[in-house]
Order: C-alpha cells, then sequence, then structure tokens
C-alpha cells in the first residue's frame, strides 16, 4: 500500500511538473501581464507582415501588444477623415502614458535581419500632450521590399534588352573610346618634353602672377601712403567744396569791376586822353634822360675834380687843410676870434 | 508437346505483393477494431485505479530519465548543427532561439519523444501481452469472461495518453532548455535573446498537444494490437516486439503527416 502510495506521488509530481511548464508557457505566450493598458488605433495602408500579438516596442522595450489587425477596405473614418485600409488595435501599457506624445510616430520594423515584425513608436518630443486613450493615429508603412524588388527588375530587364539591342553601337562606342585613347596616349608620350615645357612655364607664371598680385597687394592695397594720399585728395575735395562759393562770388564781382573798366575805356574820348597822356609821358621821359646826361656830366666833372665842387670834393689837399684847420681850431679856438 | 503440363505461370512478385496488401489491410482492421474496443471500455469499462497509476508509473516516470538524456542531447545537436548552418548563410542569430521554439512545439518535440516513447514503451506492451498470449493468460482472461482489451489495453492506453503529453512536455522543456545552453556557449546567443516566443501562437500550441495526445493513444494501441496477435511462442513475442516498435514508430510518422497537414490547413503557414 505504501508502496502503491509511493507510485501515486511520483506519477502525480510527474504530472504536475508537466502541466507547471506548459501552463507556464502558455502563459508567457499569450504575451500575459497585469500591467494596466490603454489602446491606441494606428491606422496603416499596409503594415507589412505586422500580425496581430506582435509586440510593440519603444526602443527595444516591450511596453505592450498589437490585439488585432482589422480590414476597413478604404472606407472614411469619421473622426479622422482618411481612408483607412487596415487598422491596428494596440494596447499599450499604462505605465509608458505619459511618455508617448501626441505627435509620436508609429512605424513597423523587423528585429534582427529576419526577424518578425513589430510595432516600434518614437515617442515625440515633450512639448507635446500625451497621447489620449482610444486616440487614433496615422502609422508609417514598412518598407516595401518587394515593390522594390520589382522595380529593380523592372530596371535591371530595361537595361539588359538595351544592351542587347545596341550591342553593335555599344560596341563601336567602346571601339572608338578605345581608338581615342591610344591616340591620346601617343599625343602625350611623342610631345612630353613639351607638354613638361608648359606645365613648368605654368608653374612659373603662377609663381609669378602670385608675387604680382602680392606686391600689387603690399603697395596699391596695404599701403599707408595711398590711404595717406587719399586722405588729402578727399580733405582737399572738401575743403575745394566749402572754399568754391565764396571764390566764384569774388570771382564774379572782379570780373565785373573789369567789366566796368573796359566799358569806361571803350569810350572814344577816354582813349584819346589816355593816348595823350601816353604821348606826355613819353616826353616826360625823353626830358628826364637828358636832365639825367647832364647830371651824369656834373657828376663826372666833380670826379675830375673840375669846378670848385669837384676840387672840393675830389681834390685830397683841401681836406687835409681843411682837416688840419678844424683840429688847430679844437686845439685854439681862440683863432675863431683873433688870427695870430 | 501437348502432353506437358501446362507451366505455372510465374506469380511469386504479385503474390507477395497481394499477401502483403492483404496482411496490412487485415492488420489495419484488426487494429482499428482494437482502438475502437479500446475506446468503448474507456467509457464503459471497469474502473480499476491501481492499474492505470501503475501503467503510468511504468510508462511516465520509468521513461523519464531515458527521454530527458536523449532529447537533451538531440537538442544540442540541433541547435548547434542549426547555428553552423545559419551562420554559413546570415551570421545574425537574433531569431535562433525563436525559430528553435517553434520547430519544437510544433513538431520535433512531440515527434522526437514520442519516437523515443516508442521504442521503450511500445516493446514494453507488446512483449507483455506477447507472453501472455504465448503463456494463454489472455484465453485464460477470456474464459473469465474478461475481455483482455478492458483488462490489460485500457490501462495503458489512458496511462500513455496522459504520460505521453506529460513526458513531450517536459522533454521539450529539456530540449529547449539544452539548446538554449548550447548556443549560449558556442555561438554567444544570450539568454534573454534565445527564450522569445514571438514565433509562437495558439496554433502551434494546438498542434503540438494534438500530436502529443494522438501520439499517447497510438502506442499502446499498436504495440497492443501487435502484443494480442503474437503466436508461435516466445520467438514469436520476439517479433511481437519489433514488429510494436517498427509499427509504432511507423503510425508516429503518419500521424504526424495527417496531423501537420491538418495543422496548415486550420492555421496556415504565417
Amino acid at each position: 500500500m505504501a508502496q502503491e502510495r509511493s507510485i501515486e506521488v511520483k506519477v502525480g509530481a510527474l504530472i504536475l511538473v508537466s502541466l507547471a511548464i506548459l501552463g507556464a508557457f502558455i502563459l508567457v505566450m499569450s504575451g500575459l501581464s497585469f500591467e494596466k493598458t490603454y489602446t491606441v488605433y494606428v491606422d496603416f495602408d499596409n503594415p507589412g507582415g505586422l500580425q496581430g500579438g506582435a509586440a510593440v516596442r519603444i526602443a527595444g522595450v516591450k511596453v505592450g501588444t498589437v490585439k488585432a489587425l482589422e480590414f476597413r477596405g478604404g472606407k472614411v473614418d469619421p473622426t479622422s477623415g482618411r481612408h483607412v485600409l487596415v487598422r491596428a488595435q494596440v494596447a499599450i501599457e499604462q505605465r509608458v502614458h505619459d511618455a508617448i506624445h501626441d505627435n509620436a510616430d508609429f512605424y513597423v520594423t523587423t528585429q534582427g535581419v529576419l526577424g518578425e515584425q513589430f510595432l516600434a513608436i518614437d515617442p515625440g518630443t515633450a512639448e507635446h500632450p500625451a497621447l489620449a486613450d482610444g486616440a487614433v493615429v496615422k502609422g508609417i508603412d514598412p518598407p516595401r521590399i518587394d515593390l522594390f524588388l520589382a522595380k529593380a527588375y523592372e530596371l535591371l530587364d530595361t537595361t539588359v534588352t538595351g544592351i542587347k539591342n545596341n550591342r553593335e553601337t555599344i560596341a563601336s562606342i567602346a571601339t572608338n573610346t578605345a581608338g581615342l585613347l591610344k591616340g591620346l596616349n601617343v599625343l602625350v608620350t611623342d610631345n612630353k618634353d613639351r607638354i613638361d615645357r608648359i606645365v613648368s612655364n605654368v608653374e612659373e607664371l603662377t609663381v609669378e602672377a602670385r608675387t604680382l598680385t602680392h606686391d600689387a597687394r603690399v603697395n596699391y592695397v596695404d599701403n599707408p601712403k595711398l590711404t595717406h594720399t587719399v586722405d588729402n585728395v578727399e580733405a582737399l575735395t572738401t575743403k575745394i567744396r566749402d572754399d568754391a562759393t565764396p571764390m566764384l562770388k569774388d570771382a564774379r564781382e572782379a570780373l565785373a569791376n573789369l567789366n566796368r573798366v573796359s566799358g569806361t575805356v571803350g569810350d572814344p574820348a577816354q582813349q584819346e586822353r589816355i593816348k595823350k597822356t601816353l604821348t606826355d609821358l613819353a616826353q616826360l621821359a625823353e626830358r628826364a634822360n637828358s636832365t639825367i646826361a647832364d647830371a651824369q656830366v656834373i657828376v663826372s666833372h666833380i670826379k675830375k675834380g673840375e669846378g670848385t665842387v669837384g676840387g672840393l670834393v675830389m681834390d685830397e689837399e683841401i681836406y687835409d687843410d681843411v682837416q688840419e684847420m678844424v683840429r688847430d681850431l679844437k686845439h685854439n679856438p681862440w683863432k675863431f676870434l683873433w688870427r695870430e | 508437346m501437348a502432353d506437358a503440363p501446362l507451366a505455372r505461370p510465374e506469380t511469386g512478385l504479385v503474390r507477395n505483393v497481394g499477401a502483403a496488401g492483404l496482411d496490412l489491410l487485415l492488420g489495419g482492421r484488426e487494429m482499428y477494431s482494437v482502438f475502437v474496443r479500446t475506446l468503448y471500455y474507456v467509457f464503459r469499462g471497469r474502473r480499476e485505479r491501481g492499474a492505470v497509476v501503475r501503467q503510468m508509473f511504468e510508462i511516465g516516470n520509468r521513461s523519464l530519465f531515458f527521454v530527458s538524456i536523449t532529447m537533451g542531447f538531440i537538442g544540442m545537436i540541433l541547435l548547434y548543427q542549426a547555428g553552423l548552418q545559419s551562420r554559413r548563410v546570415l551570421p545574425d542569430y537574433t531569431m535562433l532561439g525563436a525559430t528553435y521554439l517553434e520547430l519544437l512545439v510544433r513538431d520535433l518535440a512531440a515527434s522526437l519523444a514520442a519516437l523515443m516513447l516508442a521504442t521503450r514503451v511500445g516493446a514494453g506492451i507488446a512483449a507483455e501481452i506477447g507472453s501472455m498470449v504465448v503463456t494463454e493468460q489472455v484465453d485464460a482472461l477470456r474464459m473469465c469472461a474478461a475481455d483482455p482489451i478492458d483488462f490489460l489495453v485500457v490501462p495503458r492506453f489512458l496511462a500513455s495518453m496522459v504520460m505521453t503529453t506529460a513526458l513531450i512536455v517536459w522533454s521539450g522543456a529539456v530540449a529547449f532548455v539544452a539548446g538554449a545552453i548550447t548556443a549560449n556557449v558556442a555561438f554567444s546567443v544570450p539568454f534573454h535573446t534565445f527564450f522569445s516566443m514571438q514565433l509562437i501562437d495558439a496554433g502551434d500550441l494546438t498542434i503540438g498537444l494534438a500530436k502529443c495526445v494522438a501520439y499517447g493513444a497510438a502506442i499502446p494501441v499498436v504495440s497492443a494490437y501487435c502484443g494480442l496477435s503474437t503466436f508461435g511462442g516466445s520467438e514469436g513475442v520476439g517479433w511481437a516486439t519489433t514488429r510494436a516498435v517498427v509499427n509504432s514508430s511507423l503510425a508516429i510518422i503518419i500521424l504526424n503527416a495527417f496531423i501537420s497537414t491538418a495543422g496548415l490547413l486550420l492555421f496556415g503557414t504565417k
């Protein structure tokens, strides 16, 4: 009886262990979560391989599941006004409610290269309010690899057909290109020295041009003298501008005076008088000349010591006598009164 | 020449094929008869609790070590080979665990563990019943107005249904853990990545559990039929055992094909 019971216990234990494994498996499989969730509806034109039960992740962290995918056949949704083809009902855990804003992006992506597709949420920016319970948003469709392949296939097909149909043209293009390249090669090889020269000349030219531009810059752009000159010219023009008006006024007055003078002189009576005055002036000058000639004669007489004045001026003896007389008078003043 | 007897046509091959076909047909009918009578006695037969528990212990607990070891090694080998192939195509192991788990749940855990059980449990049942047949104990039972199906097959049938399911669930877990350890050691796949249920859905689990129950029912019925149809002494018991193992394995493979096809039609390929 004891053995019977021991067997029963062992059998029961095995069954219970298996049931526990199976139960745990089913619970984990059904995505059992004790977190409270809220629902968001995501509209897609083509959700790709997204399935009901697929995970919902933010930055790789699972925060919910896709509960169901409903085909709505392009009917217009009264709340959003959009044509909805497929609508995914998504249950998101309440704990991330505040992290998902109403400008969040919902897109379908895969885990790994060949992995199962899941719904990823880019939570949006903090300025926007949190996404409300029961909100309907537009999801971003996954990239259509099949469409890409179809297009790529079409492109390849066109290319291959084009090449096939224009084989001769392509061959001739290739031949011509080869010939051209060959000719170019010969040209370059034959004229290697000249090309080298040209290149070196160009190099020298560039060096000189560089020096030239540098000097020009130093002398004519950065030069302080030039700046001074320009400043002076500027000052001058300023000055001229300031002085021009009074100067012009003076000039105008002078011209007016001149006009008056010429008007006066222009009279024939006046002209006659001027002529007469000039003639008198000529005669006067002639007389002055003869007077000066006479004076010259007198002076030469004096110089020769002729005449009284000449003797007085030119005779040394008289000078000595006068000097001696003055000296004697100085010593003997009485001689003014008395002669010995 | 005219007196010469008519030459018998060479019919050896045709006769052999015909005989095999008839045997199969008769055997199938017999097996079906055993199955139907087993089902009948499951609901209408007498209740002997101790017998079922003893058979559960024999079929379940006594096979536990064998099945665990076998499935553990099979899990390691499967995963290692799959990883090698995967590395050759695309060195991305993120989906290795999920794919492996899907494969186990849908098919391999049930089929491989059932094949292991068929060799051990099926051979045991056939040998036990076969020896009872050749020692005329079955006839004695019949004389006592006890149907050997009710007395011998029903407890094994019930015990096998329960314990095969339990053992397959257990051995699936063992194979998965062994695979996870192998992936971690050989390909550095983190356990967290490996323990991924994302490819499993209710359809997979339904197919897997259906296979558990079907194999659990098939092994004792096929083996009991082989045991009951034993003839010719101890040599016959040997043959019965062999036939039980072969036929049980065959039954498992055929049932696998049927259930997998049904699952494909019901749940799709995903």
